[in-house]
């Protein structure tokens, strides 16, 4: 177990810089999440700590010491890949052993070892089979107990549940975690699924084009998003924005359809930055549906209702901005019916439209 | 006509095109198997026999005995392949794993120089490779066979194997290297195993390729029996003996034995081989 740390590394493959000043630390025994769309640089990022990239500048230290000119072969991390990877000429016992045998550990050891890690993870009896006879489920169990069965120093995970059916995906998800915490062991785990970041992590690194938007714990991160990116990324349905106009004189909000009453605390941060332009973020589950409203409340128009079981997704026309909001299941509403909208003041977020940062509340 | 009769058609047309070839390939090889076993003198007898009216293993007794010893020759071809294979493979698997895998300068000009190399008829370079091998005393030696045919394999085994293994999953060596594997371990214990099928083709190439050639062999061999090869045996007592026919169809019968029986053994393989991963570096 050991504290990872990279400090401004730079990765760069030619002219695209992959990584760019990136610096960060993840902690002893935390799972830290890597998470960001596609080409954010989080998996580079991870193949950088594994060694398998070579940076362009900057430090990586695992256990307090600068690894960058050290092989991969040499740095005690253990990596489960998206695919797998296993040698689909070995059988599962071959394939977790494999780290082993590197390692010279001797025959009673390494039989001892893999039956114990495939008897944990549920695989005990599958052990003699090659991977091409086992399911995706099992595959990935093969994968985790590769990485496990050496107790390594770090764990790195690129994307291990992507090519899991949704069920199972869900179901990994809890064990993976359990295993983690069971362990021990520092992690760093990368994914492009908000809601796997935010299940998985003690602490959520969202990155965009290279750099980091926001590092903090999933709770922070969702309900304080740094700036509209994460906002908008991180939750599901994501955040609605709307293009607002200030008005300091009465101190609320407007938009072409409707109009608010300005959140207290953010009169300050309106006043420095001297605008009269902001964007209001309301995430869909704060978006209060009246089916009865009042008169002069606001009105929005259904476009779309989406049942999902446990509730309903409703898309609305709030004049010319759609948002989406989250109702009971029970609701009945059709397509073009009026409703009233109401907005949770504590849960509105303002952004700097020109920045695209979260203003400060005070 | 009914879709039944077009695709009875269809079939007609196939296997007559298919019979048609197989005659143009295997009716020379046919000729041959049924010559060796005609009695010497009787190769030519009109009508021609298709089939001999007596089978006779005469020639094939001549070719054995104490007069020739083609088996000499055969051991000779075994030898000089089998170490020629081994050789090849060594040199062609490592060189396609560096221009398949690594990341250098000058990579794609290199591979384009090995394959220019291999486009040289061997004819043009046999008077040089004569004098280098003389050079390393090594004419009449199966050395001397030895190295030039491993050397003429390297452009063909090159490219086959660097296809190869450009289509195995990077995934693959990254997880080794993670596992605590060096690059040559990840070669010899994930690589290798994984690319068997693009190896026994490329084997088969170099052996049969060695196995057959003749221009060297005499070249280097000089014609005399030290270090003769199958081929080179079969035209020399045919000289000395004014064409036999039915002892050089023996000859040649008996030089196919060992070629046709490996490539049986490891067709599976060697289709495998040649028809997989995509060629992209």
């Amino acid at each position: 177990m050991a504290e990872v740390r990279v400090e401004n590394l730079i990765k760069a493959f030619g002219d695209v810089i992959a990584v760019n000043e990136v610096s960060l630390t993840f902690e002893d025994g935390d799972m830290t999440v890597l998470v960001g769309p596609s080409g954010c640089g989080k998996t580079t990022l991870l193949r950088s700590i594994a060694g398998l990239e070579d940076v362009s500048s900057g430090s990586i230290f695992i256990g307090g010491q600068e690894v960058n000119r050290r092989p991969t072969w040499d740095r005690n991390t253990a990596m489960v890949f998206q695919s797998y990877a296993l040698y689909p000429h070995m059988t599962a016992f071959n394939n977790v052993a494999f780290p082993l045998r590197a390692r010279r550990v001797d025959r009673s050891g390494i039989r001892d070892r893999v039956q114990r890690v495939g008897e944990s993870l549920g695989i005990g009896k599958l052990l003699h089979r090659k991977p091409r006879e086992l399911s995706g489920g099992q595959m990935q169990r093969v994968a985790l107990g590769r990485a496990i069965v050496r107790k390594p120093e770090v764990f790195l995970m690129d994307e291990p549940l992507s090519n899991l059916d949704a069920k199972l995906r869900v179901q990994m998800r809890a064990e993976l975690k359990r295993l983690q915490k069971d362990l021990g062991i520092t992690t760093v785990y990368v994914t492009h699924d908000q809601a796997e970041a935010m299940t998985m992590a003690d602490k959520l690194v969202v990155m965009q084009g290279g750099h980091i938007q926001q590092v903090g714990g999933p709770e922070e991160v969702y309900l304080h998003p740094a700036n509209m990116f994460v906002a908008g990324f991180i939750g599901s349905p994501a955040m609605n924005f709307i293009h607002c106009s200030y008005h300091a004189d009465e101190l609320t909000l407007r938009a072409p359809s409707f109009q608010c009453p300005l959140p207290s605390r953010y009169t300050n941060a309106l006043a420095s930055i001297a605008r009269d332009q902001v964007v209001l973020g309301i995430r869909p589950e704060d978006l209060v549906v009246d089916l009865d409203p009042e008169p002069g409340a606001t009105l929005a128009e259904v476009y779309v209702t989406e049942p999902l079981g446990k509730e309903t997704l409703l898309t609305l026309e709030l004049g010319a901005t759609m948002v989406k909001a989250v109702a009971p299941p029970q609701i009945e509403l059709g397509i073009g019916d009026k409703v009233g909208v109401v907005f949770d003041d504590d849960a509105v977020r303002l952004f700097d439209p020109e920045t695209e940062k979260a203003l400060s509340a005070a | 006509m009914t879709l039944l009769g077009k695709q009875r058609l269809k079939w007609v047309y196939s296997i007559g095109i298919i019979a048609l070839i197989s005659l143009f390939c295997l009716g020379p090889l046919y000729w041959i198997v049924m010559t060796s076993f005609k009695t010497p003198g009787t190769e030519f007898r009109k009508p021609v026999e298709y089939w001999p009216s007596s089978f006779s293993l005469e020639s094939y007794g001549v070719i054995l005995g104490p007069q020739f010893r083609i088996q000499n020759a055969i051991k000779n071809s075994f030898i000089v392949s089998s170490v020629v294979t081994f050789g090849a493979l060594l040199v062609t698997s490592l060189s396609a794993y560096t221009i398949a895998r690594l990341r250098f300068k000058y990579k794609i000009e290199s591979l384009i120089l090995i394959q220019l190399a291999g486009m040289v008829p061997p004819i043009v370079t046999i008077a040089p490779t004569f004098v280098l091998i003389r050079s390393m005393g090594l004419l009449q030696t199966l050395w001397g066979l030895i190295i030039p045919n491993i050397a003429y394999s390297i452009p063909i085994g090159t490219w086959l194997m660097a296809a190869y293994f450009a289509g195995l999953p990077t995934d693959l060596e990254d997880a080794a290297k993670v596992d605590g594997y060096p690059p040559f371990s990840t070669f010899w214990r994930v690589i290798l195993p994984l690319a068997a099928p693009g190896l026994f083709s490329a084997g088969v190439l170099a052996f049969l390729g060695s196995w057959g050639e003749f221009m060297l062999a005499l070249t280097i061999s000089l014609g005399l029996p030290g270090a003769q090869t199958v081929p080179v045996a079969i035209l020399t007592f045919s000289q000395r003996h004014e064409l036999q026919w039915a002892w050089v169809s023996a000859g040649i019968v008996l030089s196919l034995l060992p070629v046709v029986v490996m490539v049986l053994i490891f067709q599976k393989w060697v289709i495998k081989g040649l028809t997989a991963g995509a060629v992209k570096y």
